[in-house]
Parts: C-alpha cells; structure tokens; sequence
C-alpha cells in the first residue's frame, strides 16, 4: 500500500519528464519523414547525419570547446576553490559571493554582458569570446564542486603536510590534489556538459565563422520537426546520461 | 646539550583573533628533552600555543625562539619541530610507508636512508607489517603509533601533540601513556603535551603548564601543582578539593592565627596575609581526618562538626561524604588497610572532621 | 618559501583576475551602456541619459515585464507544487534504488533544455502525442494543436525547467532531521502541524533555492517563446535578445538587463538570509 502512494508521487513526475524524450528518441528511428505515424525501423537518419558535413563540424567545434572550457575552468575553479578554503585573505567573502551570483545570473544577463566586452574589446565573435565565455560560466560550478569535496575533508591533512617539511605547492600537489581529485573529474564532466549544452550565452558570443552544436540545432529546430534532428538529439542525450552516470559513480567515491 | 637548556622559548607571546583575547603574556621556557604538558580547559589557549610553536598561527605579539633562533617568520615547514594531531592527520591516499616517508622526501633525503630510517621506525612502533596498509584500514591505536611515528622519524627537536589520545579508550589510553613516556625518555626529544586531563598530565609529565583562560596559571611539577597550587583555580582544576572559608589574624613566622568557618585555628602557610583579609583553605579529600569525637592530644586543632551523607567503597580506598554543619560538603579518602580495626562510619553517624596538620593549602580569596 | 608565496598569489590571483575581467567588467559595462544613448552608426553614443530607464516604465517594455513575470511565476508555482511532494518522497524513501531514482531526475538536468523543448513539439502539435490520446479517448473530435499558445510555454518552462526545481529541494529534505520530525509528532503535533511548523521552515532555504533556480532562467530563456510560443515578444529573455540583435538599440538592452539582475540580487539576498537564519553557507548550496 504504502508502495502504491510512493509510487502515485513519484510515477507521474518520471513520466513527464522521460515520455517527450522517449518519443523523441523512437521518431529518430522512423523510417517515414513527416507522419508521426510508425512507419518501420530505420538507420538512415543517423546515416544521414553523418554526412551532413556542416554538422559534424558544428560538432567537433562544440566537443573541441567544451573540452578547452572544462579543462581551462577546472584548472582555474580547482586553484579557486583551494584558495578559498586554505587562505585568509582581502576580498575572500566578496568572492565567495560574486561567484554565487555569478552562478545564479541568468544567462541572458552574462550574454549580453560578455558581448559587450568583446565589442567594446574589439573582439569578433567566434572562437576565442566563445571558449572565455565558457570558462567564465563553468567556473563557478567547477568552484563549488571542488570547495564541497574540500569542506568534507580534515583541515589538519593540509598543517600535517606543511608540519613535515611540504611548501604549499608541494601540499597542493601531493595532499589536497589527490584528495580532491574525484571532485575535480566531476566538476570537468558537469562544465563539459553545461558547455555542450549552452544555447543562450553563446548566441551572443559567437558567429558563423564558429558554429555550435546546440546553435546549429537551434536553427534547424526553429523550422520545425526533422527526424535527422530526432537522430542528434537521441545522441546528444545518450552522451549526457553517460556523463552524469560517470560523475555520479565519481562523487559516490568520496563515501 | 644539557637538560636545563630551553630547547623553546615563548617570549610575552599574545594572541587576538576577531578582538578576542585567545593568549595573553605567555612565557615560557620548554627544556631540552623534558616531557611537558599545557593542561586546561577546552578553549584556554592551550592548543593555540602548540601551533604558535608548530608555526600554524602567527602570534599578535611576542616571540617563538626555537633553538636560540626567533622564528615567528618562519613558515611550519621550514620549523624543526613535528606535530602529531588529535585526528591523526594520516593522509588517507597514502599507505603506511609513505606516510612516514613523507617528511624525509620534502626534505629530499636519499632513496636507501629513507627506506632505512622507515623500516626502523615502523619497528620502534610495532607495525613492521603494516608498511603496505591504509590508512582507513588501521585500528585507532595503529593510526596513532603511526602519526607519531610519522612525526619523531624528521629527528625533530621537539614533538608536539596535541590530545593525541583523547580517541582511544581508557585501557589503551593508559597503555599509550606509558609508551609515550618511554619513547620521550628513548629519543631524547623534547615532549609538549596538550591535554585537558589531569590525570593524564600527571602520569606523564616530568612538568606541568596549568593555563586558563589564555594566561599560564602555574607551571611545576606535577607534585608542585597539586600540593602547593598558587591559586584557587589551580586548587580547583587539579584534583578534588573541599574549600573552607575564613579570615586571617596575626602571622607567627610560619602559623597564621585565623578564623575559619567561625572558629578560631591555627594554620600553617608560608605566604603573608593582611590581618582581616578575606581567606581559603584548600584541603585535599586524603589531607583529611574523621573521628567520631575529637582524640586526645588533638583538642587545639579546629574539628567541624557533621554528618556522613554516603559512603563510597573503592577496592584501594575508601570514599566518604560528609555534610558540614556549617553547610560545606567534604570529600574524604582513606587508604583502606584490611588490618585496621577502626569502625567505619555508617550513613546518617554524626562525626567531627578536621586535617592532618601542615597538609592545607592556605590562599587569598580570589573571585572565581 | 618565497615559492609557497608563489603559489598562494597565483591560485588567489588566477581566478581573481579571471573573474574581473569576464564577469566583473563585463556587468560594469552593462551597467554603464545602460545610461548612454543609442547611435544608429556606433550602436552607442557617449552620452549620458536616463531615457532608457524612462523607456523602461513606457507601458510597453512593462507589458512585456507583467507578462514575462507572469509566466516565469506561474512556471515557478507550477514546478513547486509538482517537485515538492516528489523530492520529498524520494529524499525520505530508504531503498537501494535511490541513487538509481535520483540519477533519473539529474540526467534530465543536464540534457540540453533546447533539445528537450524541441522534444515537446512531439507532444503538443496536432497530430501529436496529447492530441492523438485525446481523440482516442474521445475527448475531441479533430486533432487539436497545443502550439504557440500560452499553455505551450507554460509546459514548456515547467518541463525544462523541473529538476531544477527538484534538486535543491531534496537535498534540503534530504539535510532535515528526521529526529526533529519525531520529536514533534512526539510533543503531540498533527502530521499538518508538523509539516507546516517543523519541515516547511527547515526546507525554506531548499524551496527559495528552487524557485530561483526555475524564476531566473525562466524569465531570460527566449527559445521557448519562440519555439513553443510562435517567436511572439513574451519575455524579458526575447526583449533583450531582440533590443541587442533586431532593433539594435543595445542601451534600452542593457537597461533591461539591468532590471533583471536586481531581481536576480533581491532574490539571491533572500535566499542568503532565509539560509542564514538556519545558520548554513549558500555556497555549494545550488548543486
């Protein structure tokens, strides 16, 4: 009985959130191009994805970005987060609450904002405005992943090393990193994904020269229903299940 | 290098943090090779000392002279002294062996001196097997002989724990106690001890720091401290105490003339009081006598009139609490002596209490 | 140990001069272009000016705001009543499918939200999935489209924007004790008393987390109006968007913007207060 009621709470929220994706995903294996009506399984829309030249090089422009942005952000929130930690210093508080805020503004807000920059830096859209926007937007995440990981562990580990003769990169190096290091593949894996899926920040920070995965989608999207389209998406979502099953088994470690 | 050298000097060391007052006027000379222990309550300033000396805290005022050298600039690891903590600190990603190997690699000893110098260190704590082990698969009393080991195989010049038994249980307490005093004794290394247990400090130290609140109350001997504490606070924090209130009359070379719970006595004390100032007499639950009447040839002590509230038998004493009639409670310890014929006093027995003379403490009255 | 020094300047100065400059600066310039003048040539002129704050309060930017405010709460309302008796029950469920269970609600968190409005289409044109299961049911008699209506966008920001709402609210549920409850239920409170006094309070801080984690996006997130909403001007998001790329009047842009980070900082300083009185640290808080 008490199943049945945790199951009436549960059941329904599961179904609104899996069925449009779940018919997402069967339409990407109809064979018919515009009923909504089964009309055979098929392959040849992921086929036909693959020759779609200006696709994959929407692609491997996105993985080539979310790759640059995750590394270059989990570098800097890593060394962020261990100075927020480890150090006493001016301006630590004020720091600590501009990155909650910088997580928290919209990303319509940092848009626009960070297009200005560039304008005003004399920056064409493209490549590099796109890789510092996104490592702007991850570190925040990359920060606070690492600084919870931290929190959770003996701060005496840290005066232990220095107690035995480490300076404080050699602690870093060979205390704090290691400890931290499952923290740090998760907070990579969730900048990667927030990477590849960023649609509204970097609409205002790149340009044709440079095209995305999510933009190039948004632009084929608008023009309606396409089953090659289904074929991405399914991809796209069979990536995010395995990166958020790979830094769940990575955060269940630290246990 | 002789025992009277002071390995560590702390000069008019003070510590402020967020305008409160954590250390103030700290002076101290630990000695070369000498067990000592900060004892005191949580929060008295006791820890704060040891990371002053271990170079974690840098003092608002005063000096850390280590070796004859200031070394308030000095970071912790560039300062020869090694800390074990109260949870151990053992780097959980580490192995036994390299935990201890993790001093002499920063110090970029060779390959062959470090294997040595681990080996005999992991002998000298009795975990010869356990190189390969853990951390988190250690025993509590393992994971310690371990974080001292780690800590004495630098060669240190002195080695600062703090409550590093305060996890373990009570048997195993007593038994690192022992070794503690031993390795200390072995090594020749200074010992700066933290506790908050006086028990503990006793049985260990050949002296005793007794702080409150941020201020060094006494330092001693263990003995000095609980036989001639030089205030009330150090009365009250080591050991039992029955307190009685009184005032002071005229000093005769080593007797004051005193009233003490409204009867005339005499007292023995070195320090000088002024006639008619307010004093304590501190008396410690074995300093004391219980008869039924007061015995002959005693009449010219002071015997307070009571009641036995209880009686508390504990195998090698026996404990007995007596109400005074002038409303203070006294704890009394007896040695208990199977051949002795004497009747024990029963719950509810009127009896008269007094001192063996000469044991009393006598102190000014100090607001506490 | 000038080294160690090195090394504490460089992980503080890093990150300190990262930020500056791509978050710090660029709100600056915001801020700034919000009180200049609009050039047909330049796209900004040196000079200052209130008009585009004036512009603001022209009825017409504040239709688009009650409305995007409109959405953007009701959305809010929505994924609250429907989150909260979800996280709840999952956080409080003991069994050794939870991480499976929770790991079902993250994925869609992280799934691209244009992708998962793209797959709402599915559901709502007219021959889609809701239609087709009405006729059957025989509720219409002709398939019936659920696009570019208002219903549309309001699905479509409570489906995007769910677990957004769902997480922090189980890992408040999750931090609540459960001896409180018990202590209550103990001192003779009704399970509504309980809830109401004991649980609603303690989860305060999981709840505004929440509803600023579905209110801020929802009110910037211009896709939906466009893919679900038929690309009519209903939210603040589409107004700025189109101030910045269509009518490029980047000022007035800017000054809208500006409205919304207020907003956005009203609701991050209740947030930190209502956290704050249960003595615990926003930081981390929003994960």
């Amino acid at each position: 009985m008490r199943i049945f009621w945790i199951a009436c709470r549960l059941l329904p929220v599961y179904v609104f959130l899996y069925l449009p994706l779940a018919v997402l995903i069967t339409f990407s294996f109809n064979s018919s191009k515009y009923s909504t009506a089964w009309k055979g399984f098929t392959w040849k829309w992921y086929a036909k994805l693959a020759a779609n030249t200006q696709l994959v090089e929407a692609a491997l422009n996105s993985l080539t970005i979310a790759t640059l942005a995750a590394s270059i952000a989990s570098a800097l929130g890593v060394l962020l987060a261990v100075a927020l930690f480890r150090y006493r210093f001016k301006g630590r508080d004020l720091m600590q609450a501009g990155l909650f805020v910088l997580m928290m503004s919209p990303d319509i807000v940092m848009g626009v904002s960070l297009l200005l920059l560039f304008v005003a830096m004399g920056l064409n859209p493209g490549f590099w405005p796109l890789l510092t926007a996104h490592v702007t937007f991850c570190i925040p995440f990359v920060a606070a992943t690492v600084y919870s990981r931290l929190k959770g562990f003996d701060p005496n580990l840290i005066e232990a090393a220095e107690d035995l003769g480490a300076g404080e990169f050699r602690t870093f190096r060979h205390v704090i990193l290691p400890i931290i290091m499952p923290a740090v593949l998760a907070g990579w894996l969730l900048s990667f994904t927030l990477s590849m899926d960023d649609v509204i920040i970097s609409f205002f920070v790149t340009g044709p020269d440079f095209e995305i995965l999510p933009l190039r989608i948004f632009a084929m999207v608008k023009m309606g229903v396409k089953p090659d389209v289904n074929a991405l998406s399914a991809i796209m979502v069979g990536i995010t299940v395995c990166c958020v099953f790979v830094s769940h088994l990575l955060m269940r470690k630290r246990k | 290098m002789t025992g009277d050298n002071p390995i560590i000097r702390l000069r008019n060391l003070a510590m402020r943090f967020d305008d409160t007052d954590i250390l103030e006027d700290i002076n101290l000379d630990i000695r070369n090779g000498e067990f000592l222990t900060l004892l005191g309550p949580s929060g008295c300033g006791k820890t704060t000392i040891l990371r002053l000396i271990a170079g974690f805290e840098t003092p608002t005022a005063g000096q850390v002279i280590i070796d004859g050298k200031a070394v308030n600039d000095l970071p912790a690891n560039q300062r020869r002294v090694n800390t074990v903590f109260q949870s151990y600190a053992l780097f959980p990603h580490m192995n036994v062996y390299d935990n201890l190997a993790f001093g002499l690699r920063m110090s970029g000893t060779p390959k062959a001196e470090i294997d040595k110098r681990v080996r005999e260190a992991l002998e000298m704590v009795d975990l010869k097997n356990m190189a390969g082990r853990m951390p988190a698969r250690l025993s509590g009393g393992q994971q310690q002989r371990v974080a001292i080991a780690r800590a004495v195989i630098n060669k240190p010049l002195a080695l600062l724990l703090d409550e590093p038994l305060s996890a373990l249980d009570a048997k195993l307490r007593k038994r690192m106690q022992v070794q503690l005093k031993e390795l200390c004794r072995e090594l020749g290394i200074t010992f700066v001890f933290v506790t908050h247990d006086q028990e503990e400090a006793f049985a260990m130290s050949d002296r005793v720091v007794v702080m409150n609140e941020g201020r060094i109350q006494q330092t001693g001997k263990p003995e000095e401290v609980y036989e001639e504490p030089v205030n009330l606070y150090v009365a009250k924090f080591v050991g039992e105490t029955c307190i009685l209130d009184g005032v002071a009359g005229f000093k005769d070379r080593e007797t004051l003339h005193a009233m003490v719970e409204g009867s005339p006595c005499k007292l023995v004390t070195g320090r000088d009081f002024e006639a008619d100032s307010p004093i304590r007499v501190v008396l410690r639950p074995e300093d004391i006598v219980v008869e039924a009447t007061p015995p002959e040839g005693h009449e010219d002590q002071l015997w307070l009139p009571g009641t036995v509230r209880d009686t508390v038998y504990k195998g090698s004493t026996w404990d007995m609490i007596v109400d005074l009639d002038c409303g203070k409670e006294v704890l009394v310890t007896e040695f208990f002596n199977e051949d002795d014929d004497r009747i024990w006093q029963k719950p509810g027995d009127k009896v008269v209490v007094s001192w063996f003379k000469g044991w009393e403490v006598v102190l000014p009255d100090e607001q506490l | 140990m000038s080294n160690s020094r090195l090394f504490r300047r460089i992980s503080i100065g890093s990150a300190a001069v990262w930020l500056t400059l791509f978050a710090l600066a660029p709100n600056l310039l915001v801020l700034s272009a919000s009180f200049l003048t609009r050039d047909e040539a330049q796209l900004i002129a040196p000079l200052l000016t209130l008009d585009n704050y004036k512009a603001i309060l022209d009825p017409l930017f504040m239709r688009v705001l009650a409305k995007s405010l409109y959405l953007a709460a009701g959305a809010t309302l929505i994924c609250l009543v429907a989150g909260y008796p979800f996280a709840y029950t999952l956080a409080r469920m003991k069994t050794r499918f939870k991480p499976l269970l929770l790991m079902l609600v993250m994925i869609p968190f992280w799934t691209n939200s244009l992708l998962r409005t793209y797959a709402l289409i599915f559901l709502l044109k007219a021959k889609g999935l809701i239609s087709l299961c009405l006729l059957w049911l025989g509720i219409i008699d002709k398939p019936v489209s659920f696009m570019y209506t208002e219903t549309a966008v309001f699905i479509g920001m409570t489906y995007t924007l769910l677990p957004f709402m769902i997480l922090p609210l189980y890992s408040s549920v999750e931090k609540l004790d459960l001896r409180l409850l018990e202590a209550a239920g103990d001192l003779g409170a009704s399970k509504f008393k309980i809830f109401r006094h004991i649980t609603l309070p303690l989860t305060m801080p999981g709840i505004i987390a929440g509803c600023m984690m579905v209110f801020l996006p929802a009110l910037g997130m211009f896709y939906i109006p466009d893919l679900l909403g038929g690309g009519k001007n209903l939210l603040v998001g589409n107004f700025i968007k189109n101030q910045f790329l269509v009518s490029r009047n980047w000022p007035m842009g800017a000054a809208a913007s500006i409205v919304l980070t207020l907003l956005m900082l009203v609701l991050v300083w209740a947030y930190h207060s209502s956290a704050k009185r249960l003595g615990k640290k926003t930081e981390g808080t929003a994960l």
